[in-house]
């Protein structure tokens, strides 16, 4: 069932959201185009809506990761998927993936977008692409050694995917809680509070863990080595909090197996 | 033979407004149930709770022993009193949802009975009338071959010819033995096919009795209901 669940919520929610990524497909082929043919008005007006695009594509897509969960279950739509015969759990698992997804695919879409147009820039002055990845490659400088480049774009990868994790997490948490009995009569203004508030709650708690509980990863020669210190910037450079991190993901799973028994035992369907 | 529907001292409130006040009732399988009474009196609550719409509530439901989840779900085909479907769907894609999650999903019957009601396979739900999204949402409980239907106003606000379309195709449907919950304050049209009456009203039992040839006793349903449910319009 899960993976049926899963099928749905990708046409589901598809609909909401390809229609930015079609704009973006044919942006970058009229801005391909204009390369060839050197029509400098298409070429700079492209650029132009790429960017925008690259915006409103992350925008969009959290736009309709919030609609598509309210109306999917506490709309008139929750007739239906609250009496298909799955667990809520997995209703609550299958929205999440799909969000993470196509969260994290307008993440990508829109670097992807920022670095080409870098290239494109670069190569429109003249510039080839070893130059201007030796340029780009200043934003790692104070960093020691290739190997801690790498490996902090690698917890820089898995921070991504904490972040949108804990963020689905506040959305649905946000949501389904105005959605019980308590909250429903003020309306779906009271999700926005409770986003705020937990949103708020969640970073003072994890200043104060990284601050008494100083775990953090620091760039040194040999790559990131794990240290016991809350300055943030280590002697050799950047340092990342891990203290923090590892509550997010805690507290993630919490907001998530909340929202998992609300929806089980507190939700009325209007 | 076994219980369908089981439900021992039931409440439910709404804040301070007690909707359900401690009922208690439990009907064999392969009835058709009355649930009758006026508006507001609770019977689209009841059906939210026996569906599993509604979990905050004091008592027991079982639905075939089991308690309102995911096993009482599959044997459940619950028409809504509302418009439930997705809009970005077409009634094909409706069709392929429920036979995605449902195993007594007659797929092939639905596609059959598109036709026969004349809705377009590839039109959007958001497309179509009122009286289109009825038809379809109609089509989708009735090409399940559930054990429980739970009909919530089938009737309700449509003309006496869509009346007699809508109980026809229920009828001419659904599985000899399954066992019908029908919610509705229209008595006159479906008295006839009850075997059951269960009249609810300032959230009690006021009626739970065996119907014979839409009479119960010497009554008909409908004076029953009039006699039952009278003080509702009452001004003194």
């Amino acid at each position: 069932m899960f993976g049926k669940l899963i099928k749905n919520e990708f046409k589901s929610t598809a609909h909401s959201v390809m229609y930015i990524y079609l704009a973006a497909v044919i942006t970058i082929a009229m801005m391909l185009l204009s390369y060839s043919v050197k029509l400098k008005w298409i070429s700079t007006l492209s650029t132009v809506a790429l960017m925008l695009i690259s915006v409103i594509a992350v925008i969009i897509t959290l736009v309709a990761v919030i609609s598509g969960f309210y109306k999917s279950l506490y709309g008139a739509q929750g007739y239906l998927s609250f009496t298909l015969p799955v667990k809520s759990g997995e209703l609550l698992a299958s929205k999440a993936l799909v969000s993470f997804v196509w969260i994290l695919l307008s993440y990508i879409i829109a670097v992807s977008i920022w670095i080409g147009i870098y290239f494109y820039a670069a190569a429109k002055i003249g510039q080839d692409r070893i130059t201007a990845i030796k340029e780009l490659m200043k934003a790692f400088q104070g960093i020691p050694g290739e190997k801690a480049i790498k490996q902090m774009l690698i917890f820089l990868g898995i921070m991504v995917f904490v972040q949108i994790t804990v963020l689905i997490s506040q959305i649905y948490f946000s949501i389904t809680l105005a959605n019980t009995r308590v909250f429903q009569k003020y309306g779906m203004i009271t999700a926005l509070f409770i986003f705020f508030a937990v949103y708020i709650v969640m970073q003072i708690l994890a200043m104060l863990l990284t601050t008494y509980v100083p775990v953090t990863l620091s760039a040194t020669q040999d790559g990131l080595a794990v240290s016991f210190s809350n300055n943030m910037m280590s002697m050799d450079g950047i340092a990342f909090g891990l203290t923090g991190t590892v509550f997010q993901i805690l507290a993630a799973a919490g907001l998530f197996t909340a929202t998992s028994y609300l929806m089980k035992h507190k939700i009325n369907v209007k | 033979m076994s219980k369908i529907i089981q439900v021992k001292n039931l409440s439910k409130s709404y804040g301070s407004h007690r909707v359900l006040e401690n009922i208690s009732f439990e009907y064999d399988a392969g009835q058709c149930i009355g649930l009758l009474g006026p508006n507001g009196c609770g019977k689209t609550t009841l059906i939210k709770i026996l569906t599993g719409l509604i979990n905050d509530y004091e008592g027991e439901v079982l639905i075939n022993g089991q308690k309102p989840g995911v096993q009482s779900k599959a044997l459940v085909a619950y028409l809504p009193e509302k418009s439930y479907l997705p809009d970005w769907m077409r009634a094909v894609d409706t069709i392929r949802y429920l036979s995605d999650f449902y195993r007594d999903f007659d797929t092939e019957k639905a596609m059959k009975m598109l036709e026969t009601f004349q809705l377009p396979a590839k039109q959007k739900v958001k497309s179509m009338s009122k009286g289109m999204q009825e038809k379809l949402q109609l089509l989708l409980v009735v090409c399940r071959n559930a054990e429980l239907y739970i009909l919530d106003e089938p009737i309700g606000g449509v003309d006496p010819a869509a009346r007699a379309f809508i109980l026809d195709t229920i009828f001419s449907n659904l599985p000899a033995d399954s066992t019908t919950l029908i919610s509705t304050h229209l008595i006159h049209d479906v008295e006839g096919i009850f075997n059951r009456a269960l009249m609810i009203g300032n959230g009690r039992i006021l009626k739970n009795e065996p119907v014979k040839n839409g009479r119960i006793g010497e009554n008909t349903i409908e004076d029953i209901f009039k006699e039952v449910f009278g003080y509702v319009w009452q001004v003194n």
